[in-house]
């Protein structure tokens, strides 16, 4: 096992009334990305942001590298590199003058400084776009360079903070090579997001949070055995009476099957030929269909076990 | 060194409004300057009157058609009664003065006939005017004493050859000071403008909220980071003031290298410190960047003209005044002014002075409040 890069213990931000984040803990080890899955709202922000010392929180310790955070710890902030979900430039600089400030304010040397900005201008593949200003560029690219800006010092430890909202698939790809690549040259990564896709195509463990409290842990696959379902079958069908709906629900091995009035979707636990067994209970029945395709089960389906409402909610 | 420039770049891409501000005080100066040397000395203005005599042939009708004719500008229109009506209509002449026939003889008889004056109702018309009436009170003095047509004459002639004496009290050069103030005056507005614009700008790109979060995680401490952007700003403040110091060598320099020139640089460098100051307070007041050029504006060309950089506050209401007295380009333009005209400016020290702490008064109350705002700003919720 690696060493903890971070140490939550207990932490509690609390708004008045509202317990924003409720007796949180947990670590971070080293070379790890750890995702932090939840709803918009479920405190994801409001604990990087406490964990930056950027909040004053209620209760808890946060220990970085071993020493203690605190707002004034610059021998630890040195090592650290954030990405926030705004794009945070100037609009009046360049690309390259952009990351060049931001790594300045870590790296003084003039000579190392230009050789880690060129890194990260290649790191996120915006080498075509150095003398362009912000405005110039598009959505994706303004991503790409606002992690450039985040990491160009080379960070031990990074935290990326919803870096691929409202970002084109092509770029979200992009993006998400980029932080592998971070990974691989030895980089320990907090993400927080509300993507299930992403935790699931990119983290070595996942915590699923909601409304501030740690509801579940651990690999992607294991968290998925919290579904308590081994297969998702789904149906395009254009119409479907209630008494169809209930022979399938009573098909071999389904446990629970709902119809929304374009797809009807069936759960199973075990069983192995359940797609087959599916096409065939809809030739019988003289049921026309568009599509038949099968799924495991997705970390929705944990949320939805572990609290009732769906991850997008 | 990062701090400072990026500041710098980010000033860089405002270049063109920091031009445009300068050139619209080089052009006021310029104007200002070609605006011809009147101050200083006394010249006597004369009208452009026509003279209608009707009384041709007469003495006493001739002396004072004669005495009209040195005191103010004959113009000869001719005789056509259209002619004389537009060249009155089109302000060609400012009266005509028409002396009736038979003037002269009602005169020695002592029963004088009025001459008839038809005028524009101007400025000039009043002046001719009085001068009409200043020759028949003299007329009508001598005219009750039982003297001959000559005497008579001769007396009023020298009676009005004594002019009034107008003595300039002043000995200062009062052309090149109120050349000079107007030129500090009107750089009031561009060097408030400079300053603030360009610092609101950098100000508020170093305080949007992202980058701000993104410089308090990062290792340079943010009291060193928030000492360096001052510096920075107050190293710009001095440039913008250093270089319209240096205009005003060109623009007003027979002035600048005087006691009351150095006056004037030493005003106009306390009030750019007041600018930078208010720029600094407006940087935490001021949430939205796209809105900042139109409040500069407002706040740059609103105190412009309230406090007499634009339009002299003897020509502003009384309410107008009272109101600047809020506002420190006020203070800063009636130090230029006082310098300006004082005739004693040691002895009026003093009042240059307070105009000064004034100022610096008003510039601390702006770095109190930018503090205590941008202080509770910090706070990321």
């Amino acid at each position: 096992m690696y060493d903890k890069v971070i140490e939550v213990k207990g932490l509690t931000k609390e708004y008045k009334e509202l317990k924003a984040v409720d007796d949180l803990s947990f670590d971070v080890y080293e070379k790890e990305i750890l995702g932090l899955l939840g709803p918009n709202g479920s405190g994801k922000s409001t604990t990087i942001n406490s964990i930056l010392s950027l909040l004053k929180y209620s209760s808890g310790t946060i220990n970085i590298f071993g020493k203690e955070m605190k707002p004034d710890a610059y021998d630890i902030k040195r090592d650290i590199g954030v990405i926030f979900q705004e794009v945070a430039v100037f609009q009046e600089l360049t690309v390259y003058d952009n990351i060049d400030y931001f790594c300045g304010l870590y790296i003084s040397d003039k000579n190392r400084r230009k050789q880690y900005v060129e890194d990260a201008i290649e790191l996120v593949s915006i080498g075509n776009y150095k003398k362009f200003y912000p405005k110039q560029l598009s959505g994706g690219l303004l991503r790409r360079l606002n992690i450039a800006c985040g990491i160009a010092h080379k960070p031990k430890l990074i935290f990326l903070d919803e870096p691929t909202v409202a970002v084109d698939p092509q770029s979200r790809n992009n993006i998400l090579e980029g932080i592998r690549k971070l990974r691989d040259n030895g980089a320990t990564i907090l993400y927080t997001t509300h993507y299930m896709e992403e935790v699931e195509q990119l983290c070595d463990r996942i915590i699923i949070i909601d409304k501030g409290k740690i509801i579940a842990s651990g690999t992607s696959d294991s968290l998925k055995k919290l579904a308590k379902i081994e297969e998702k079958i789904t149906v395009e069908i254009h119409r479907l009476s209630e008494e169809f709906l209930e022979k399938a629900k009573k098909l071999e091995h389904a446990t629970d099957a709902f119809y929304d009035g374009k797809m009807l979707i069936v759960s199973y636990n075990g069983g192995k030929n359940n797609i087959a067994n599916m096409i065939d209970f809809l030739r019988q029945n003289n049921l026309s269909y568009l599509k038949v395709y099968s799924e495991r089960p997705s970390l929705n389906d944990v949320f939805l076990e572990l609290t009732g409402k769906e991850l997008r909610d | 060194m990062t701090v400072f420039k990026a500041f710098l770049k980010v000033i860089k891409k405002n270049l063109g409004t920091i031009l445009i501000y300068t050139s619209i005080v080089i052009i006021f100066s310029a104007v200002n300057t070609q605006a011809g040397n009147q101050s200083g000395q006394f010249v006597s203005e004369k009208p452009d009157i026509m003279i209608i005599n009707e009384d041709k042939g007469s003495a006493v009708s001739e002396n004072f058609e004669k005495y009209l004719q040195d005191n103010a500008n004959f113009v000869d229109i001719g005789t056509d009664e259209n002619d004389i009506a537009d060249a009155l209509f089109y302000r060609d002449i400012s009266c005509i003065v028409t002396i009736p026939k038979g003037y002269g003889k009602s005169v020695l008889e002592k029963s004088p006939m009025q001459p008839e004056i038809s005028s524009t109702g101007s400025y000039e018309a009043s002046l001719t005017k009085n001068m009409i009436q200043r020759y028949l009170r003299v007329q009508n003095t001598y005219m009750r004493t039982k003297i001959t047509e000559d005497v008579l004459i001769s007396s009023i002639n020298e009676a009005l050859k004594n002019d009034t004496k107008v003595v300039l009290t002043t000995k200062l050069d009062t052309n090149s000071l109120i050349k000079s103030a107007n030129y500090f005056n009107f750089a009031a507005y561009s060097m408030m403008a400079c300053i603030l614009f360009i610092i609101c700008v950098v100000l508020s790109s170093f305080n949007e909220i992202s980058v701000r979060k993104r410089t308090i995680v990062s290792s340079m401490n943010y009291k060193k980071f928030g000492f360096n952007l001052f510096l920075a700003s107050l190293a710009y403040a001095i440039v913008v003031w250093l270089f319209f110091i240096g205009l005003s060598f060109v623009m007003v320099g027979d002035t600048v290298l005087t006691l009351r020139g150095a006056a004037f640089v030493i005003n106009s460098l306390i009030f750019s410190i007041t600018a930078l100051s208010l720029a600094f307070m407006l940087s935490t007041l001021i949430e939205e960047k796209n809105a900042l050029s139109a409040v500069v504006n407002v706040i740059t060309l609103g105190l412009s003209f309230l406090c007499g950089v634009f339009v002299s506050t003897n020509y502003l209401p009384d309410w107008v005044v009272a109101l600047a007295h809020i506002f420190p380009t006020y203070w800063y333009v009636d130090t230029n002014v006082k310098i300006a005209t004082t005739e004693n400016l040691r002895a009026s020290a003093m009042l240059l002075v307070t105009n000064s702490l004034i100022l610096v008064a008003f510039a601390v109350v702006f770095v109190m409040t930018g503090i205590i705002v941008s202080g509770k700003k910090r706070k990321i919720t």
